[in-house]
């Protein structure tokens, strides 16, 4: 059928088949491709515009070696190795971050056989294969901070993960112990067994309303400081070292109501998290810009029916009001990471500064999933993950050319462009 | 394919009887930094003139000294037309797959949010028609979001019936096609019947079906071709049927095609090149990827619909859904077709003079052309931009949308405080 030579295609296939597909389509990457460098590894690639993570470059040129970024520059340094990209009008950025999400997580989000499973690990459960995990490499992320989901208190540890695979086909963790997750609000006690009637499963959990669900917090929090360096499960040993300031904590709070929990149980628990969704922030934003708490915001979806996201108060504008409160923020697309190009276009619509929504994807993100001194940004000695774009990053209008992870080319998609 | 041709002289017929009153011969102009026809090249500092409400001259062309100007800083392009919408609906579908005596007239609701939202994003035209989930689903109608009555809303008060090739609950594909073919059938045999009564002079009602019984009025409006269809074949499979079905009994149709679409593409162009050269046969679901899985290799591609139909030469409407996500905005599909490597001037198409040829209004909406409906938008600049506002909305040459004075959109935005606000100091 004519239809399938010209179609669009994004190829997920393994490292060979992007690379076959690079060097079938892709035009003569550069004049200093000789028959020996290797295409899929660039050396340098120059753009007309390179987001840093923090400023813009005019023209910008990356130089990437063994895998980090070499430097991030306005001219082409002599003696760059490798091919170099020269990509006119197209704009780099590093790699995208979904700070908190959970994608790719195969076979449920959160273990609910109890309230408390500080010991879990979605990593385990990550499948950098997985269709949504692909689909978000394609939009131009490369790194997502893997949570479990909200149905427990304490749901377990989150890492940070790269979104293709392993030299083994597992994962590949940017930062395995990136943060202990609890949640705040209704999402932990929703659908537990009343007090009355018998069980139906020997799996009883508690708790049952939203006083049960500190209850249960401060109750683990006494646990890992008793249990200390001795601790005697791998559940108190992560709550120790979360009660100890040794592992950030993440914690879920939607509406204002879990917002004023959090400000209020923070110094009782000696934690600082960093705030996810956040729905309802904009009713708070003052409180929370003196409190000085991350927030990592989740999706502003068009209400219907006069109420937002799970029932939350909404403001289309909640990413803008806190970022102009002075809170500092990330994005989330809050489930399918592919989906957070479309939330920052928004948030910039719909108010937040476009450099803020660029840093909300990027070195924010990084910095609140504590892996800034890995990836978020275009610095030398970081890794060099990018994703280049035919346009600003910000338009939905605009195509991904190309996701690079690690220094290597995962993703080529400039073959569709002679048909503009 | 003879079916192809009456659409759109039907539809103009149908879209006299409403459109603006001439009564009024207010002038109005709208004097812009660009102006962005679709049908012709754009206009930089140009002047659209409209008289009771139609279009009288686009360019740059003089003033009438009595013209009420509105100058605008921006962008203008004609209103969105939705080629394919639910909104205002309270249920896609009838329970019943064989309906069409059914019209979303009878269901829309002018008060409904969905409605107030379409003239927010920039639709001045909206094509309301009963679901994919049926058979003979009923009746749409073509209407503008504004009006405290369905018929103060009304251009078209019948559109066409719904058809759908998706089976539904309890049926299979082959299932679906014959309850089709059977539907047909029924209707021709009661017609049949009764001519043939009449005819022996016999006819006593009730005694066989009567074909001036709602139930087959319908089928039969379709097959004598006082009513077009609007066939929804979601599969390519589906395309082949959904010609041959329509074919068979010369019915005129349009098409609402599922992401699988471009499988078929060369059939497509095929009876697109056959209706002739500005024929849009097709609207593509809101959903422009395909995924296409290959067993052996275990690899799976992203097939981006839009821009593979594009580049097979077919034309066609996208349309948007009425979810919380931003596939809800025509600009943002038709930004999304940009993506896929539809060229900026066929994406804004699509969502305005395309989609008015999809519905057989083409000599009316669509584009800003002399003789048309005064229908723009006065935008912030570049009508497939994120950053994008629509800032007014002119209707029939009247301004019926104001974004500075739009306080839900305001709500929208800055949310509503149903508690007390954060105290004073509160702030760092």
């Amino acid at each position: 059928m004519r239809a399938v030579k010209y179609q669009n295609v994004i190829h997920f296939g393994p490292p060979a088949a992007a690379l076959a597909l690079l060097l079938a389509a892709a035009p003569a990457p550069a004049p200093a491709a000789g028959p020996g460098p290797d295409p899929s590894r660039p050396g340098a690639i120059r753009a007309a515009r390179l987001w840093t993570g923090s400023e813009w470059l005019e023209p910008g040129v990356l130089v990437l070696s063994g895998g980090r970024v070499a430097s991030a520059g306005r001219d082409l340094p002599a003696g760059a190795a490798g091919p170099v990209l020269d990509l006119p009008g197209a704009v780099l950025t590093p790699g995208w971050i979904d700070a908190a999400s959970r994608t790719g997580i195969e076979g449920g989000e959160s273990e609910e056989s109890r309230e408390s499973t500080p010991c879990v690990r979605p990593v385990r459960a990550f499948d950098p294969r997985a269709r949504g995990v692909r689909a978000a490499l394609a939009t131009g992320v490369t790194s997502l901070l893997l949570e479990p989901g909200g149905a427990n208190v304490i749901g377990g540890v989150a890492s940070v993960v790269k979104t293709v695979p392993g030299p083994g086909g597992g994962p590949l963790p940017v930062r395995e112990e990136a943060a202990l997750r609890i949640a705040f609000g209704d999402e932990p006690s929703a659908g537990n067994f009343p007090a009355r009637g018998i069980p139906l499963s020997i799996y009883a959990r508690r708790p049952t309303t939203r006083m049960g669900v500190l209850a249960v917090l401060r109750d683990a929090w006494m646990l890992g400081r008793l249990a200390g360096r001795e601790a005697p499960s791998a559940d108190d040993a992560a709550l120790a070292r979360a009660a100890a300031g040794e592992i950030p904590v993440r914690a879920l709070a939607r509406n204002a109501e879990d917002l004023r929990t959090v400000l209020r149980v923070r110094e009782e628990l000696g934690i600082r998290p960093v705030l996810e969704d956040v729905s309802e922030g904009w009713l708070l934003p003052g409180a929370l810009a003196k409190a000085g708490l991350d927030c990592v915001v989740g999706p502003a979806i068009f209400p219907l029916g006069g109420r937002g996201w799970r029932g939350t108060e909404p403001a289309l504008d909640n990413a803008g009001a806190l970022h102009r409160a002075g809170v500092r923020i990330a994005l989330t697309a809050g489930g399918e990471a592919a989906g957070l190009r479309d939330q920052a276009a928004l948030a910039v619509r719909h108010g937040l500064p476009r450099d803020a929504a660029l840093a909300a994807v990027t070195a924010e993100a990084a910095r609140m999933s504590g892996v800034a001194d890995r990836v978020g940004a275009l610095r030398p000695g970081l890794d060099a993950d990018a994703a280049v774009f035919d346009g600003d990053p910000l338009e939905p209008s605009t195509r991904v050319l190309l996701v690079i992870v690690d220094g290597r080319v995962v993703l080529d998609r400039r073959a569709g462009e002679e048909a503009r | 394919m003879k079916g192809n041709l009456g659409f759109a002289a039907a539809m103009a017929a149908a879209l006299l009887a409403a459109g603006p009153a001439p009564a009024e011969e207010e002038v109005l102009a709208v004097r812009a930094r660009r102006i962005l026809t679709v049908s012709g090249p754009p206009v930089e500092d140009g002047v659209v003139l409209m008289r009771g409400g139609r279009i009288e001259a686009v360019g740059k062309v003089a003033i009438p000294p009595l013209a009420r100007v509105i100058e605008h800083d921006g962008w203008v392009c004609p209103g969105f037309v939705e080629a394919h919408s639910q909104a205002g609906l309270d249920r896609g579908n009838e329970q019943q797959p064989i309906v069409p005596f059914v019209s979303a007239l009878d269901a829309l609701d002018p008060s409904a949010q969905a409605v107030e939202d379409q003239l927010r994003e920039g639709v001045t035209t909206l094509h309301v028609i009963p679901g994919n989930e049926t058979q003979i689903g009923g009746h749409g109608i073509l209407v503008k979001p504004r009006g405290r009555t369905v018929e103060e809303m009304l251009l078209v008060r019948s559109t066409g019936l719904k058809v759908s090739l998706e089976p539904v609950r309890g049926t299979t594909r082959a299932g679906q096609v014959a309850a089709l073919r059977k539907a047909f059938r029924d209707a021709l045999d009661a017609k049949d019947a009764a001519d043939r009564r009449r005819a022996e002079g016999a006819a006593t009602p009730g005694e066989a079906p009567d074909p001036e019984d709602p139930r087959r009025r319908g089928v039969l409006d379709l097959l004598e071709g006082r009513a077009g269809a609007f066939v929804h074949a979601p599969l390519a499979m589906d395309v082949r049927n959904a010609f041959s079905l329509c074919d068979e009994r010369g019915i005129r149709a349009r098409f609402v095609l599922g992401p699988d679409a471009w499988r078929a593409a060369a059939l497509l162009r095929a009876r697109q090149d056959a209706a002739g050269p500005e024929a849009v046969l097709y609207a593509l679901d809101p959903d422009l990827e395909d995924l296409d899985r290959d067993e052996d290799r275990d690899e799976e591609r992203v097939i981006e619909v839009a821009g593979v139909l594009h580049r097979a030469g077919v034309r066609f409407a996208l349309t948007s859904d009425e979810g919380p996500w931003p596939s809800r905005y025509p600009w943002y599909q038709a930004a999304r077709a940009v993506s896929q490597g539809l060229p900026r001037e066929a994406a804004l198409r699509a969502i305005t003079l395309d989609a008015a040829r999809y519905l057989g209004v083409a000599d009316r909406l669509g584009s800003l052309e002399k003789g048309k409906d005064g229908n723009l938008l006065l935008l912030t600049g570049d009508p497939l931009s994120a950053s994008t506002w629509v800032d007014r909305v002119i209707l029939e040459g009247e301004v019926v949308y104001e974004r500075s004075a739009d306080r839900r959109l305001r709500r929208l935005l800055e949310g509503e405080r149903r508690e007390p606000s954060e105290p004073a100091g509160g702030g760092k």
